[in-house]
């Protein structure tokens, strides 16, 4: 409507006048043309600028995590569950401490061996292949104390049947980075972390409570 | 004919009594159960107890308790052996000569780990008296009573085998509570079954079982009796033994005493 008011009043002004206006109007429609024309371009050229950008920062992403993933990733590494039948004990002559030096390994342990009467290690070995170890384990004693820790470690792609009991730990406690789950029961007291390359199970007897049993997981992790 | 028919009443005589020798060797050779000390594993969902209030109404324990001992290398099935050496090393603190040179106990009165020497020594000789994976796999009842006999015989000791069951078969809690008040334990013969761990917390208490999934050995030394009880008053009651479990992990257990999975239970004496 209101193109057409200002049209009919062009049209009611004189001849030359109306000329120019019309003739004024033609150049502000050409110009608006050129305008539009001209930022038209610059709006597509944008648009695949940022298409291109995100298409190479996920590509990017994708790399970075994946990438280390796949480098880092041993052969071999699907998760496995053992039973009973698979394994075999290996008495050793050896505590934990001795055997991580021989294989260069960082592996915790409770370090009672220069107050303990007796420090028991054994490893249980693949029955088809002696030198894969399914779990070890450590029974040491404190000759100050009395008390008692049973160590189980398996790496992290093990599950072990017997080793199941310890699911039921599920009171978290957080020792700086590393996260305990904990389970008391009335004849003992059962722990998990993980550390490492390597996973703990902790049975502890005559400790007295949670915060002893935390006391000695502390022990074992590397002081900051 | 008359021979025909004499002929034919010896055959049939014959089968018969083949018939019912087969059936005899066959129901004696399925009756002898096995003790192999079977794996163990958790494969259940624990069970949670909700309750207002939670009693402790009986516990007890031989003095120091129990060693917990467990298998060693190249003695598959010997959950008998490691029963016995449990009983041997427990009975030790009061008749010294049961393992020479070696004393089971600290100062302390508890008992010590397993250590690499005297109880391997003392589960190899136990092995071999049992007969374990002679006749078949694990030990029969007999062997594990008779290579214990004979150990604690050898070691200048009688042994007396009492029995801890019921008329009905099932396990007499007041004989067991009484031997363990009087530091004695108790072994305990069971087939595939589950022990418990129980875990206190304020207003439930949390069951967590071990499946042990076949015929199995272990030492009872302690008893503890849980009630509990909710705005209907006492609704629970769970009675168990403690025993030392012989398993590789898992070293303490806690066997239900209305199981239904007991064989046989011992009080030992020795003297």
């Amino acid at each position: 409507m209101k193109e057409k008011d200002i049209h009919n009043l062009i049209e009611q002004q004189e001849p030359e006048k109306k000329q120019a206006a019309f003739k004024r109007i033609q150049e502000r429609l050409n110009i608006a043309e050129v305008h539009s024309a001209q930022t038209a371009k610059p709006k597509k050229s944008v648009k695949k600028r940022a298409f291109a950008w995100s298409a190479v920062m996920a590509v990017a992403l994708c790399l970075a995590i994946v990438l280390p993933i796949t480098l880092t990733r041993t052969p071999d590494v699907k998760d496995r569950y053992c039973i009973a039948g698979d394994y075999e004990i290996v008495s050793t002559e050896f505590n934990v401490k001795q055997y991580a030096s021989s294989i260069s390994k960082k592996i915790l342990f409770v370090d009672w061996y220069d107050i303990t009467e007796e420090c028991l290690t054994d490893l249980f070995v693949n029955v088809n292949d002696h030198d894969d170890m399914i779990y070890l384990r450590e029974k040491i004693v404190s000759g100050e104390t009395g008390e008692i820790v049973d160590l189980y470690i398996t790496d992290k792609r093990t599950k072990v049947d017997i080793l199941g009991r310890w699911d039921s730990c599920t009171t978290v406690k957080q020792l700086e980075d590393t996260e305990v789950l904990l389970d008391v029961t009335f004849q003992a007291l059962f722990a998990t972390f993980k550390y490492g390359d390597f996973v703990y199970y902790l049975e502890f007897i005559n400790v007295e409570n949670e915060s002893r049993a935390l006391e000695i997981i502390a022990s074992m992790l590397p002081s900051k | 004919m008359k021979k025909f028919a004499k002929f034919l009443t010896a055959v049939v005589l014959l089968a018969l009594l083949s018939a019912f020798g087969t059936l005899a060797y066959a129901s004696e050779a399925v009756t002898e159960e096995r003790y192999v000390g079977a794996p163990a594993y958790s494969p259940r969902a624990n069970e949670v107890i909700n309750f207002t209030s939670r009693a402790v109404s009986l516990e007890n324990y031989t003095a120091g308790k129990c060693p917990t001992y467990s298998r060693i290398t190249g003695q598959p099935n010997s959950c008998g052996a490691v029963a016995g050496a449990e009983i041997v090393a427990f009975y030790d603190k009061y008749f010294p000569n049961l393992i020479p040179d070696w004393t089971s106990h600290y100062t302390n009165g508890n008992y010590r780990i397993q250590d690499r020497v005297y109880v391997p020594a003392l589960l190899s000789e136990l092995y071999t008296l049992m007969r374990t994976n002679v006749d078949d796999v694990g030990v029969s009842e007999n062997d594990f009573k008779n290579g214990l006999k004979t150990y604690v015989n050898n070691h200048g000791c009688d042994i007396e085998y009492q029995s801890a069951k019921t008329l009905l078969g099932a396990l007499n809690f007041d004989a067991c509570r009484n031997a363990i008040d009087n530091n004695k334990v108790i072994a305990l013969l069971v087939s595939a079954g589950e022990l418990y761990s129980v875990s206190p917390h304020e207003g439930y208490d949390i069951i967590t079982p071990t499946t042990i999934a076949g015929s199995h050995i272990m030492v009872a030394y302690g008893y503890m009796q849980l009630k509990y009880y909710n705005t209907n008053g006492l609704f629970r009651t769970d009675t168990y033994l403690i025993v030392a479990t012989g398993l590789d992990a898992v070293t303490i257990g806690m066997y239900k005493i209305d199981a239904k999975n007991l064989n046989s239970a011992y009080i030992i004496n020795i003297s």
